[in-house]
């Protein structure tokens, strides 16, 4: 198949906020207000988010910041998203304690104890968002974009062959 | 030259390789980067030619090489007085690819010079414009200090200090900015703050052209050149992720970090466009900062090796795109609106000079002082090679980096009437 053009590839379908209210209502309780002074696209299979303003007639690479991704089901939400909006989360969060947000930011795997359903949580770590964690079985899945781990150390003294 | 006895001579480019190599001098005629150009035509054994900043890698003190020219053998030392590698026309080709290839069969060392001298020294021009030229030269041979921004969008300033002073992390804040940070650490991009995007490793005085634009929240801006996005998160901060930045940049390869720090620093109000900044097609916009692609000599203190690459021949390359970007700025601009102008560069070609074509004769455009409270800037030049610039041009801002212990900047700003 040959390559698009950008003019093509590029559409941003404007999606109503309260679709998107309602799905982050349901996952992870956040309010609608959160969302208060954004509006949303959706171009593919991802949603973006932009503050309320009328945007020119241009071809867009990106509008505001990547929040969703619905690639799989169910939804994903990026860590970027959730570092600003996850902080109103009230449900389906996990707070980790100092080790445990170590492993966490370096996008290991560990086993926690929470009452969360499966599937994708809002990480805490001392009240700060530290991303999206994905959530089965008992394990704790990070979800930390590569680039923005933190690069471990002790990584042979922590994980024994 | 004058006595005739004194038959060595010791060219020197900066004044502090004799002093580190620990040669002692006092035997030669010294020449330094600023008479080398005087240079007596008839001397032909010249023993030593000193150069500090050619193959300076990122040691603390940088590392210096030494070319000895002795009749037709020459050697270059490095700092330990050890033979790095004796002479071939390999020297001669690195530092002058245009040197002939039978370098070996020239009888006068005065003409190795000559190859040399074109690479020798491209800072050398800017002598009649930089105040206190020694110390701008001996500046670029020191790295320059990691510094940051504090993201408010995502921390307070106070909360984030606190997190750093738990860390053990040595900070200072600028003088001239409360949100830019010295970061006193080997490498700072791997802080956990950086990576949770409650700060943005940025260079300290690329925080200023977004201070000149000065973006109002709800205002409409444009960012022409915007990867990798160290202004253009500036911009949004200071709007308070309200209103609107367009953030223009036209190569592919350059959108992913521009993306990966938009989305790092949670910025909600950047839309990222492809064009070709000289054909943006849309406006007007309240506000455009057009920071240009430039030869970067400013940057030599961060990263060495780029001023073997700039050249008055370059520095005209870019002229044409810069004037290109600037024109077209000033067409997208609402009246009443600003335009900034800036690049990281010394060269007047890329800098009063493409301010003034750019404006033309166009009476609606005014050039404003640039000034940052606390941070000390030269005036811009009115005159160069001989050409007299626009007096206006004194308003635009030249920032060196031996002034204020930074990296180098110009910074013009123009409102359309």
């Amino acid at each position: 198949m040959s390559p698009r053009s950008s003019r093509i590839r590029n559409v941003f379908e404007p999606l109503d906020k309260s679709l998107i209210a309602e799905l982050w209502q349901y996952r992870f309780g956040i309010p609608e207000q959160a969302f208060a002074g954004c509006k949303f696209f959706r171009k593919a299979r991802s949603i973006w988010a932009i503050s309320d303003v009328d945007l020119p007639h241009l071809s867009y690479e990106t509008i505001g910041m990547r929040i969703m991704s619905c690639k799989d089901r169910p939804w994903k939400p990026t860590t970027s998203a959730l570092q600003i909006f996850g902080r109103y989360a009230a449900k389906n969060l996990i707070h980790l304690n100092r080790e445990e947000a170590m492993i966490f930011l370096e996008g290991g795997s560990q086993v926690v104890e929470t009452d969360c359903e499966i599937g994708y949580v809002v990480v805490f770590y001392r009240g700060d968002v530290l991303g999206c964690g994905l959530y089965s079985y008992g394990m704790l899945v990070s979800q930390i974009p590569k680039e923005r781990r933190m690069t471990s150390t002790a990584k042979s003294e922590a994980c024994p062959v | 030259m004058a006595d005739g006895k004194a038959s060595h001579y010791l060219i020197d480019l900066d004044l502090y390789s004799v002093a580190y190599l620990g040669i002692g001098h006092e035997n030669y005629k010294t020449f330094h980067s600023g008479n080398a150009v005087a240079f007596p035509g008839n001397v032909l054994n010249i023993d030593i030619v000193l150069f500090s900043d050619l193959y300076r890698g990122r040691s603390a003190h940088g590392r210096s090489i030494c070319i000895v020219i002795c009749q037709n053998i020459i050697t270059v030392l490095c700092e330990d007085h050890k033979i790095l590698f004796a002479i071939s026309s390999l020297v001669i080709r690195l530092l002058n690819p245009f040197a002939p290839r039978s370098i070996c069969s020239c009888k006068a060392n005065l003409f190795l010079l000559g190859c040399l001298f074109p690479y020798m020294d491209c800072l050398d021009r800017y002598r009649e414009i930089v105040p206190d030229y020694v110390a701008f030269r001996a500046i670029q041979c020191q790295p320059l200090y990691s510094s940051a921004r504090i993201n408010t969008l995502k921390i307070k300033k106070e909360k984030l200090l606190e997190r750093l002073e738990e860390e053990g992390v040595l900070f200072q804040s600028f003088h001239w900015y409360p949100l830019g940070l010295k970061l006193d650490i080997e490498s700072p991009g791997k802080l956990r703050e950086n990576l949770l995007g409650y700060i943005h490793i940025q260079e300290e005085l690329s925080m200023v052209p977004p201070l000149v634009l000065g973006p109002r929240p709800g205002e409409s801006i444009l960012d022409l050149c915007a990867s990798p996005g160290s202004k253009t998160t500036q911009i949004s901060q200071m709007m308070e992720n309200r209103g609107l930045v367009i953030a223009n940049e036209p190569s592919l390869a350059r959108i992913a970090p521009l993306r990966s720090n938009c989305e790092r620093l949670g910025v909600l109000n950047v839309a990222v466009t492809r064009y070709d900044g000289r054909n943006f097609p849309r406006g007007p916009f309240d506000r455009v900062l057009v920071d240009a692609p430039c030869s970067s000599e400013g940057r030599e203190r961060r990263g060495p090796g780029v001023l073997s690459r700039s050249s008055t021949d370059r520095s005209l390359d870019l002229q044409v795109l810069q004037i290109g970007l600037l024109k077209n700025a000033l067409r997208l601009t609402k009246p009443g609106g600003i335009v900034v102008y800036s690049t990281c560069t010394y060269a007047p070609e890329e800098n009063e000079l493409v301010v003034q074509a750019a404006l033309g004769d166009a009476e609606e455009f005014r050039l404003e002082k640039v000034c940052i409270p606390g941070l000390l800037e030269c005036p811009g030049i009115t005159q160069w090679n001989g050409r007299e610039l626009r007096d206006e041009l004194s308003c635009t801002a030249r920032y060196y980096p031996h002034i204020n212990d930074t990296g180098g900047f110009y910074v013009a700003k123009i409102i359309k009437n």
